[in-house]
Parts: C-alpha cells; sequence; structure tokens
C-alpha cells in the first residue's frame, strides 16, 4: 500500500504529515526521520495524520515506539492530530496518549508546543 | 499519563498500576485532587509498596501546589548531581532523580550501576531504574536480572522493562516464573519480551491471558496485542469477542479488528452477532460494520465492494437458515405430528429467499440420517403457503389443529389485525393444546408482544419439552431475571430440546458458563449426552466450541459422533478450521477417509465464497501442515521451560476446569449415595482413564491429553523443579513419568529440588506432553 511522509519545519518544530497507509513500512520510514531531526536537536514534533488512511497494529506498535523514543530518551515532546476516531481509540487502547498530546489540528498542536 | 490518568490508575485493583501511577504523581502531580486521593490512599491503602511511595508522591505533589522548590534539590552541577545523591536522604534522592537526573538521563547514564549501589529504599531503586530505563548500559543488562525476582513488584517491573527492550534472550531462562506472575502488567511484559525470543509460545500465553476472568487481564493482553502480529492474534480476538460479555471490552477488541480489516472478519463476527444477547449484539455490528468501513477506506475490495458485500448477505441467509434448519433436525426425532408440521412452514417461509433454497438443496447431502433426509425433501418439495385464515371465510377457531399452527406459525408475515386477538384465545387454553400454545409463544416473541409473561411462567411448568421450551425462549425476552432464577433445573433436564433452549438462553447471557456446561455434558460417559452436546453446539459461534470438538472427536469411540461432530466443521466452513481437521486426522484411527472428504468440501466451500486465496493449493497446504504438525508434536515432546504446558500445564485442557466441576455437580446429586460403589466406579473409571489416554502407537506416535477421573493415589518420585510462587512441584517418578503437584501458593519450597518425596494426591488431567497433573492431598514422606 502506498505512503507517504512529508516533512516541514515549523520555526523549532517538525511537523511530519503522513499519507496513506500506516503500517510498520511507514513506521520505520517516520522513525527514520524522527531519529535525524532528534540527532540534529529538534524535540519538538507533530505527527499529522489528516490524510493517512488507516492505521494497523504494526503500525500502531511503530508509533508507540517512535513516542517512547522522543518522550523517554530524548525528553522531547509529540503532538498527534487529525486522528479519525478509530485511531485516536487504537492510540489510547495501547497507550501512546498519555505520553504524546492529541490535539484536532496542527494549528492547535504548535499552541500547545511553543 | 496526564493528571487524570494518575488518578484514574491510583483507583485500579491491581497494584502494579497504582505503582506506575505513584511513579508518575511523584514526577508531575500537581493537582489538589490528586493530592486528596494521595492522603486518603495514606490511610485505605494496603499494598506495601505503594505505602512506600505515597508519602514521597504526596510530598512531591505538596511541593509543586505551593509553587516552592526544595532547597533540599537544587542542585546545580551535572557532575556533582551523583555525588550529592550518594550523601542524601532516601527523599532527598528522589528529589534528586525526578528534578535533576532525568534531565541529564543520557549523560548519567553509563554510571547507572552506580547510582543503583547508592538507593537505599526500594522505591528508589524503582525509581532509578525508570530514570535511566532507555539508557541503560548494555555492559550491566546482566545485573538487572537479579532484581526480576525483587520482593518488590515496582522494582520487578522497572527491570523487566529493560531487559524486554534490551535483551529479550537474556530473560529466556527466567521466564517461567516471569510468565507465572499475578500480575497482569508484568506477565504482558513478560509476553512481549518471550514474543522476541518464541513467537508461538508468546501467542499461547497471549491467549491464556485474553482468556482469564480478570478485566485488567484482559486489557493488558488487549494492549500488548500491537507487539504481537495479527494474522497470529486474530483468532484468539475472534474467540475472546464470542466469549466475553463486557461489551467496552468487546469494543477494544473491535478497535483491532478495525484496524486490521480483513474480509473474512466480517463473517466469523456476524455468527457471533447472531448468537450473542441483544446488547452485544448491537456492539458486535457496530464491529462488522466498522470492519467493511475500514475495508473501503484502505480500497481493499476496489471494484470488488459490490461483490463482497452480496457474497455476504448471502452468506448471512444461508447460515441464518442452516442453524435453524440443523436445529430442528435434531429435534425430529420423537416430534409429534403437530411440532413437525409447525417447523415445516416455518422452514417454508424461509424458502422465498432463493440463496436459502439453494442451501435446503444441498443439505439433501448432510451426512444426516434418512428420516431428516426426508423431511429436508418435503420442506423443499411443498410451495410455501402463506398466511391462511385472513383471507379464509372461517373463523380461527373453526380451523382443524394443523391449519391453527400453519397459521399461527406465519402470523409474524400476516397482515390480519386479529393477531393478538388469536393469540389472547390459544393462551387461554394454555394446557389443553400444548403445540398450538409453544407456536403461539414462539409467534409472540417474533411479533414482539410482551404481555403473556403470566402464562409462560404457567407453561414453564408444564410437562410438554415443546411447550417448556418455547416458555423459556419467551421469557428470556421478556422476563430474563426471572427465568434465570429457575435456569439451573432446565439445564439439569433429560431432555434435549428443553436442555439445549436452556443451554441457549445461558450462552446469550454467559457464554463461559454454557461451555462449561457443554463439556460436563461431553465428559460423562454417556453417549446420549455426547450427542446431546453437539447438537447443543449449533447455537454457539464456531469458534468457541471448536476446540472443544478438536479435543472430543479424537477420544470419542462412535463413529456417528464423529460424523455428527464432522458435520458442525462441514456447516461452519472456515480457513481457520482446515489445519485443525489435518491434526483430526492423524490423531484417529477410524474415520480418516471421511475427516479428508471434509476437508476437501471445506476448501471447495471456501474457494466458492472467495474466502482462500486463488493461488492457494491443497497439496502445497498439505505440505505445509504436515511440517507444523511435526513441529508441534516435537514441542509437546520436549516443551520449552517457558511453555504454556510448562508454565500453566492446566491451561492446555478445554476440559480442565469442568472436570472438578463434574465431580463436584454428581456429588451434590449424589451426596446421600456417594458410598463405596461410587468409589469403586471412580477407581475402575481411572484404570479406563489412564488406558484411554495412553499414547496409542499408530503409525505416528501421538501426544494425547484427557482428563481422568478422580480418586488419590501414592506418588514417590524425585522434585526436579518449583514454580515461583511455591504452588506447583514438578517430580519425575521412577517410571520417568512427569508428575506436576499443584497445591496453595508457597506451599513448595525451592530448597525440595533434587529432594524425593512421597504425596497422596488426586491425579485429574494428563496434559498433551503426558505429564499426570494432580492435586496435593497429604504429605507421606
Amino acid at each position: 500500500m502506498n505512503f507517504t511522509i512529508v516533512h516541514e519545519q515549523n520555526e523549532d518544530v517538525c511537523i511530519m504529515r503522513v499519507s496513506g497507509y500506516f503500517s510498520a513500512d511507514t513506521g520505520k520510514e517516520l522513525a527514520q526521520k524522527v531519529e535525524e531531526s532528534l540527532r540534529n536537536g529538534r524535540l519538538k514534533f507533530v505527527f499529522d495524520f489528516a490524510d493517512c488512511t488507516s492505521v494497523n497494529s504494526p503500525g500502531a506498535a511503530a508509533v508507540l515506539d517512535i513516542v517512547l523514543r522522543i518522550h523517554d530518551d530524548f525528553r522531547g515532546r509529540v503532538f498527534i492530530t487529525s486522528l479519525r476516531s478509530l485511531m485516536q481509540n487504537l492510540f489510547e487502547m495501547v497507550g501512546i496518549f498519555p505520553l504524546a498530546g492529541s490535539a484536532d489540528k496542527i494549528e492547535a498542536a504548535l499552541i500547545e508546543l511553543a | 499519563m496526564s493528571e487524570s490518568e494518575i488518578i484514574e490508575n491510583l483507583q485500579l485493583p491491581f497494584a502494579s498500576f497504582r505503582l506506575f501511577a505513584l511513579e508518575q504523581a511523584i514526577k508531575k502531580g500537581k493537582t489538589r485532587e490528586l493530592l486528596a486521593l494521595l492522603e486518603q490512599m495514606s490511610v485505605s491503602e494496603d499494598d506495601s509498596e505503594c505505602l512506600v511511595l505515597i508519602p514521597y508522591a504526596l510530598t512531591a505533589v505538596k511541593s509543586r501546589l505551593s509553587e516552592k522548590t526544595s532547597v533540599e534539590t537544587k542542585l546545580d552541577e551535572c557532575s556533582d548531581i551523583f555525588l550529592q545523591f550518594v550523601e542524601a536522604s532516601d527523599q532527598q534522592q528522589i528529589s534528586i532523580l525526578v528534578d535533576q537526573a532525568f534531565a541529564n538521563a543520557l549523560s548519567l547514564a553509563p554510571k547507572a550501576v552506580d547510582w543503583l549501589k547508592a538507593a537505599r529504599n526500594d522505591a528508589v531503586v524503582a525509581l532509578v531504574l525508570s530514570t535511566f530505563a532507555r539508557f541503560w548500559p548494555d555492559t550491566w543488562l546482566a545485573s538487572l536480572k537479579p532484581l526480576l525476582f525483587s520482593e518488590r513488584l515496582s522494582i520487578r517491573m522497572n527491570a523487566l522493562q529493560i531487559l524486554v527492550q534490551k535483551s529479550p534472550d537474556l530473560i529466556t531462562g527466567n521466564l517461567p516464573e516471569l510468565l507465572t506472575s499475578s500480575d497482569p502488567r508484568f506477565r504482558a511484559m513478560a509476553i512481549r519480551g518471550l514474543s522476541l525470543v518464541d513467537m508461538d509460545e508468546a501467542l499461547a500465553h497471549f491467549n491464556y491471558l485474553l482468556n482469564s476472568t480478570d478485566n485488567e487481564k484482559k486489557l493488558a493482553a488487549l494492549q500488548i496485542s500491537i507487539h504481537l502480529p495479527f494474522s497470529k492474534i486474530c483468532p484468539c480476538l475472534v474467540n475472546f469477542t464470542a466469549r466475553e460479555q463486557d461489551v467496552s471490552l468487546i469494543a477494544k477488541a473491535g478497535i483491532l479488528f478495525a484496524s486490521n480489516p480483513d474480509p473474512d472478519i466480517p463473517f466469523k463476527l456476524w455468527e457471533i452477532a447472531m448468537q450473542s444477547a441483544s446488547n452485544k449484539q448491537v456492539a458486535v455490528k457496530n464491529i462488522i460494520h466498522a470492519v467493511c468501513d475500514e475495508m473501503k477506506r484502505a480500497r481493499m475490495l476496489t471494484g470488488e465492494e459490490d461483490d463482497y458485500m452480496n457474497r455476504l448477505q448471502r452468506w448471512i441467509y444461508r447460515y441464518s437458515a442452516g442453524v435453524r434448519l440443523r436445529e430442528y433436525i435434531d429435534f425430529l426425532p420423537g416430534a409429534s405430528a403437530s411440532q413437525v408440521l409447525e417447523m415445516e412452514t416455518r422452514l417454508k417461509s424461509l424458502l422465498k429467499n432463493d440463496d436459502v433454497r439453494e442451501m435446503f438443496v444441498e443439505a439433501q447431502n448432510w451426512p444426516v440420517s434418512e428420516i431428516a433426509k426426508e423431511f429436508i425433501r418435503k420442506v423443499l418439495q411443498t410451495k410455501h403457503e402463506p398466511a391462511v385464515a385472513g383471507k379464509s371465510s372461517r373463523k380461527f377457531s373453526e380451523l382443524s389443529i394443523d391449519e391453527k399452527i400453519r397459521y399461527v406459525a406465519l402470523l409474524d408475515e400476516s397482515e390480519n389485525a386479529d393477531k393478538e386477538e388469536v393469540l389472547q384465545t390459544i393462551m387461554q387454553t394454555l394446557m389443553t393444546e400444548p403445540d398450538l400454545s409453544a407456536t403461539a409463544f414462539r409467534s409472540a416473541l417474533k411479533i414482539g408482544v410482551g404481555s403473556y409473561v403470566n402464562f409462560a411462567r404457567t407453561a414453564l411448568n408444564s410437562g410438554n419439552p415443546n411447550l417448556q421450551s418455547a416458555a423459556m425462549e419467551y421469557m428470556e425476552e421478556f422476563a430474563c431475571d426471572e427465568l434465570f432464577l429457575k435456569l439451573g433445573q432446565y439445564l439439569k433436564s433429560l431432555d434435549l430440546r428443553v436442555k439445549r433452549t436452556a443451554l441457549r438462553v445461558l450462552k446469550r447471557h454467559d457464554q463461559t458458563q454454557a461451555l462449561s456446561s457443554l463439556k460436563a455434558m461431553l465428559l460423562q460417559n454417556d453417549a446420549r449426552q455426547h450427542h446431546s452436546a453437539i447438537a447443543c453446539m449449533v447455537h454457539f459461534p464456531f469458534s468457541s466450541i471448536r476446540p472443544l470438538l478438536l479435543e472430543f472427536l479424537p477420544v470419542c469411540q462412535e463413529a456417528a459422533l464423529l460424523q455428527a461432530g464432522l458435520c458442525l466443521f462441514q456447516a461452519n466452513s472456515d480457513p481457520e478450521s482446515l489445519y485443525p481437521l489435518f491434526k483430526l486426522q492423524r490423531q484417529i484411527k477410524e474415520g480418516k477417509a471421511i475427516v479428508g472428504e471434509v476437508i476437501g468440501y471445506i476448501i471447495e466451500s471456501l474457494k466458492a465464497e472467495g474466502r482462500l486465496p486463488a493461488s492457494f493449493s491443497p497439496d502445497a497446504a498439505r505440505q505445509e501442515w504436515q511440517n507444523q504438525y511435526h513441529q508441534e508434536q516435537e514441542k509437546l515432546r520436549m516443551p520449552a521451560p517457558y511453555s504454556l504446558q510448562h508454565t500453566f500445564p492446566e491451561a492446555l485442557s478445554a476440559f480442565q476446569q469442568t472436570s472438578a466441576d463434574f465431580i463436584r455437580e454428581i456429588y451434590g446429586r449424589y451426596k446421600t449415595m456417594f458410598n463405596l460403589y461410587f468409589l469403586l466406579a471412580a477407581a475402575l473409571c481411572i484404570l479406563a482413564g489412564i488406558k484411554l489416554f495412553r499414547p496409542i502407537s499408530t503409525e505416528e506416535t501421538v501426544v494425547r491429553s484427557g482428563a481422568v477421573s478422580q480418586s488419590s493415589m501414592l506418588l514417590e518420585g524425585l522434585v526436579t523443579s518449583v514454580d515461583a510462587r511455591g504452588q506447583k512441584i514438578f517430580i519425575e517418578d521412577a517410571g520417568g513419568k512427569q508428575h506436576m503437584v499443584l497445591a496453595a501458593n508457597g506451599t513448595w519450597s525451592r530448597n525440595l529440588k533434587n529432594t524425593k518425596l512421597k504425596l497422596r494426591v488426586t491425579p485429574y488431567r494428563v496434559n498433551q506432553a503426558g505429564m499426570v497433573i494432580s492435586q496435593l492431598q497429604a504429605f507421606e514422606k
């Protein structure tokens, strides 16, 4: 299944726009982009799922690992935005949200991270 | 973790959740609500570890609320932190970890072990571990292993988390103890670690956790499910959905189904929905809709959406009619002419649907009796007769009994206004025409008229099984609580119709209990009970009764029972049945050919339904099954120490709890006669059981499990191991046979290893590896 991850920088916040089907492969690519940013000293992230069609279990496991990496290893902060209710419920169930914040839109997340 | 989640977790019944929340409260708690809860917990908490952390949490939250930074924790230089930590009091150490070390964990981590040594209080040790968890130096990972067995759960949890993430191989030897932890979070984490070492065993443990009786344990299993391959856990989740009654947990399983949409899932879930009470039915149907929506969204069905939905709809019609037909076929022996007429009338009304008609035509080839085949032929030959009396000039009272039954059976299709009047008339003469009254109750139920509970109450005491059953079905809908008070007596009924209706009612509300009753029937040494049990299985989601069938069929002695069981496999074509049937074929001596035919039939059905990949090749599949079978047999012969059969041997048998339940039930029923005669019979049963469950020498030696009847025996042998909780001891007797003896927690000391013991035990089970599982009665030596 197709997916793309577009990386934008908004001042000190890395915005990752995920589109398509989020699976383990997408997770690997997102992890790689996040790792590069972390190593460049970026500690604030927004993952936007507005154009993401679905997130499967391995995808959710990958998001959890990425969020743990940012939150625990680098003391960074993450907001996840524009989630459909199914993804929101999945992320809540597997424990991503206590670690990451959640917002309806990127703008709201940027305010929280400011 | 947000403040509200900390508060929520602090109120959960499991200590590990509260401990984790307390750690979070120490790190960041800052509301008055949390403070109030902590103060309350300081009085009410009964877990010793939580009690240690509560004062620190109180101090930390109070400090944040007063917006003062503790002078004691103000440290300037990172390099000084460790020296100050060594000298600090327990409270100061916690403050240093939270306020200073946490932010500099990466640079301080190379000395993590020194921090650990400098921590004097258990709460501080746990915090050191969580502070440096992600950066724990690889060279010091082995030093964490002893902490896995600390008395403090928080220390065990944090040490395990580090080892699972960084080096799961290190914990392999300790997994048996870790996997038997009573704490669900700890066990879930151990399963995750195991998945990195042995996926099959991790799945077995996952399934066991998911099927426990505690909601927290089930939730912990659902949470770790994302770390296991969905295709592997999917059958466990389907089974879980079938058994679970808590709709909030079903909804959580639904999140996983919808997030991993599979075209086969709606078929399986629909079966469960149909067999469930109304609130669960709604929850399961919501999941089906969500899965279908997600398949569309993921474009899994591009260009084939209509075709898929038509296939699903067609399957639903066929399945529903098939269940009804099978139920009626079982009622045929001994049914009165009036009952047969009602069944015919109701079935004919279904034949308006072409898919149902097609299924009925196919049903003529089912492996059923000639009487049943004749019944199906008759239903198919006769044209459907629409509701009659409305268009007839005659009054209802003037109709013959057959016409009355036909009229009432089709009342839901009738547009006449006299429905309730007719029903009322029949109810007034309840006992004079019991079959007609039974038909009336079923039609009233279908129409939704709930005003005949008084009559149903009377009908429940009728001696007519047809009327009793109809009254039960009616009361389930309109006076369920009252019916449940009496359900036990109907479950014990010797009449199949009454018993299966009671079982169906029980199943809709508590499937686990209903399955236990089914198991008890299969355990009895009575072929009629076995036939009744298999007949009742049609009312259960097939995924729930399949394990039961697969354990029973290899040991059943009657060809007719094997045939009846296989009939259920045929009627519920499912890709998940193929390998188990292949296994069954290897396990039985008689009937291998019939099983082979059933496998072929299922493959063809699945292909026709588009539920097998186009590339599916039976020959290649057989080769794959053969390999899988050999691997499984090998594992059963030489189980890994962390395997489910070693750590929870009692879990492997679907019959496990029922054995004891059954004995209790029998004892309760016949306690006045529980004398020498019964003991003698029990001894004979043991002999039969030992013979029955001794590995059979065929071309392939097959390890076969099963229940053995209960009677005490003397066991003498060498202790090979003891579990961490001192609950299970493993003994090898002089003949080399392995035994596991269960007792209360803490009964067995680890020092017993390699000593000789003589015990009086009650054996109740031989597991798949041939290990005899017994309950301790007394120490002899």
